[in-house]
């Protein structure tokens, strides 16, 4: 899996509107850390060479990172609800996340009055993760039905709060501009193509680390997937381990959607994927998500910057157009056993 | 030896929704007891488990644990003393066997190594049928076989080679889903962990049963316990008629070596 990474790592980079090759990638990077390579005998532009570092390298390190993220955040959710048909999307907790980076969004020149002006970058991230926060915890409290998340109430949860937050996005919508309106719809739609190192560094924080804590809790998670009262007879704190996954994955989540928007799928796709082949043992599977995550969002947004070459296409729609397919299959194949014919 | 009891609820009722579950229940169990709680069904019996088990707090009155209310014991501590079988499974997502059986080691992860881990899992595995599903996906099995699996579990979290005294062993409805063979096979079993000092509490269906395997029986009924003490002292057909509504005869009979009781 990870050598199919890599691979696609290197496709990835020679592709888009200006062409470079592997040879002229490996030049390019000599060229940068010192070595004595001449460019120009090479036939490699100046734009071949800024488009390499400042564009190609951080949108694909960008989608393994994304890709990572969500595929983690899909794992330690369906195990949290004990529902291998979460997603972080469809629950709500995309939408809410969006709805707190609006809100930052929107009132930036307000909010940043009244704090510190270092902590400015930071509040589109902190509210988006906020919004996911609340609204993993409301779903999660409302879809609980004698200690058991019911699929069902959580699934109509998760409709009520997508309204809710279509709602309030449409009213900071149609008090929006028309270039904030376009943005807004592009940015919802989800796209890596705003990558940059800086946002590559926010990002790597707060995916990387949670993703280390949650590699961590392999065990934990693995032992409460036998039942809140048998984790807790074996000695897990299943409240703390519940609050663990909502922050984290809300962490994730949030940080994602606030720089890439809402990108459906990966993080419900993955996971499932990965428990078919090597089963649900945290110990593999949440490596195994963050390793497949990471290789579905770089295809995908390599085929989203290919299909419609010169002009791009939003990774949302590409994950989506995959996706739901591949959901809907899911549901086929498993509604027996959720017993959905009640 | 006798006069520290292992498990000790004082004056414990339950409520919920206004509606009392568990009545002014109080109980010893000391090492080595074998207590079996019987009664019909909505008598309380899961919710007394649950209380027995520290999974729910009492309403009113305490329980303590080795001397010690539930609530101040360190989960992972208390794990490696007392094991609890819950009635319903809901693992929804695909384990193996050996998996599962290891989940049981948790609490010890601290102290046991992988290796001592690995022997006990296969000890137990053996114990209970189970080494042709070893790796089979756990929510493929049937319903007895994942009764085998979860009560796996449990026993090897409190597993020890030699010596079970100080522990005790919980099991709601323990025999639902096994066949014939394998209820008495994991009565067997518990015996012979009886013996080594573990205590058991279970609750069980069959009355036959519980009196054959047990050392103590409570009786439960609308919540309240109606009697408890040594199963000699307690059995009687009148009492179990007052209580279950239907005629009983009790007669019971050693034959070739082995106890029949019919009711």
């Amino acid at each position: 899996m990870f050598l199919v990474l890599v691979s696609i790592f290197l496709i990835s980079v020679t592709f888009g509107p200006v062409f470079i090759s592997l040879k002229q990638i490996f030049q390019i990077l000599l060229h940068n850390s010192g070595f004595n390579i001449n460019l120009e005998e090479n036939s490699i532009t100046k734009i071949q060479e800024v488009v390499l570092l400042n564009i190609r390298f951080p949108r694909i390190l960008l989608a393994i990172l994304v890709g990572l993220g969500l595929g983690i955040s899909g794992a330690i959710l369906q195990g949290l609800f004990r529902n291998p048909l979460v997603d972080p999307g469809f629950i709500g907790v995309s939408s809410g996340a969006a709805v707190g980076a609006m809100i930052a969004i929107m009132f930036s020149h307000i909010i940043s009055v009244y704090f510190m002006a270092s902590l400015v970058p930071f509040l589109l991230p902190i509210l988006a993760m906020i919004g996911s926060f609340v609204t993993t915890i409301l779903i999660y409290n409302v879809s609980k039905v004698a200690n058991k998340t019911n699929i069902m109430v959580m699934l109509l949860a998760g409709i009520a709060i997508n309204a809710l937050s279509g709602s309030i996005i449409g009213l900071f919508v149609s008090v929006s501009s028309d270039t904030e309106l376009r943005s807004f719809t592009f940015w919802t739609l989800g796209g890596l193509d705003n990558a940059d190192w800086g946002i590559l560094l926010i990002l790597s924080f707060f995916i990387i680390v949670p993703s280390f804590i949650v590699y961590r809790m392999r065990k934990q998670m693995d032992i409460f997937m036998l039942g809140d009262a048998e984790a807790h007879h074996l000695g897990l704190d299943v409240e703390y381990l519940k609050k663990k996954i909502i922050l984290i994955s809300s962490m994730i989540v949030g940080i994602s959607v606030a720089f890439c928007g809402m990108i459906g799928f990966i993080g419900l796709v993955t996971p499932h994927l990965v428990r078919l082949f090597i089963g649900s043992n945290h110990k593999y599977l949440i490596p195994g998500s963050a390793l497949l995550g990471a290789i579905l969002l770089s295809v995908s947004d390599l085929i989203s910057k290919t299909i419609i070459a010169p002009a791009q296409l939003p990774v949302g729609v590409v994950t989506s157009a995959i996706g739901a397919p591949f959901f809907v299959w899911l549901i086929i194949s498993q509604k027996n056993r959720f017993g959905y014919a009640e | 030896m006798q006069n520290n009891p292992l498990l000790r609820i004082d004056s414990v009722s339950y409520q919920i929704n206004k509606k009392t579950l568990v009545n002014n229940v109080s109980l010893e169990v000391f090492d080595k007891d074998v207590v079996s709680i019987i009664g019909p069904n909505g008598a309380g019996k899961s919710t007394l488990i649950k209380l027995l088990s520290g999974e729910i707090n009492p309403t009113s009155g305490s329980i303590f644990f080795h001397g010690k209310e539930y609530n101040l014991w360190d989960l992972k501590e208390l794990a490696c003393f007392r094991s609890v079988l819950p009635q319903s499974n809901h693992l929804t997502f695909p384990f193996s066997v050996l998996d599962i059986v290891k989940m049981g080691r948790y609490p010890l992860s601290d102290s046991s190594d992988y290796l001592n881990d690995e022997r006990i899992c296969k000890i137990i595995l053996d114990e209970f049928d189970l080494n042709d599903y070893i790796n089979q996906n756990y929510i493929t099995l049937s319903g007895g076989e994942k009764q085998r699996v979860q009560l796996a579990r449990v026993l090897a979290q409190i597993w020890s080679d030699e010596d079970y005294s100080s522990k005790v062993l919980i099991l709601d409805e323990p025999t639902s889903y096994l066949d014939i063979k394998h209820q008495y096979a994991l009565f067997d079993f518990l015996k012979e962990l009886n013996v080594k000092g573990l205590s058991i509490i279970f609750v069980l269906h069959d009355i036959s049963q519980a009196i054959l395997n047990s050392s103590k029986i409570a009786i439960l009924k609308d919540s309240d316990l109606i009697k408890y003490g040594k199963r000699e002292e307690i059995i009687n057909s009148d009492l179990l008629t007052d209580v279950f509504n239907v005629e009983f005869q009790l007669e019971s009979r050693i034959e070739n070596n082995k106890p029949i009781i019919y009711l």
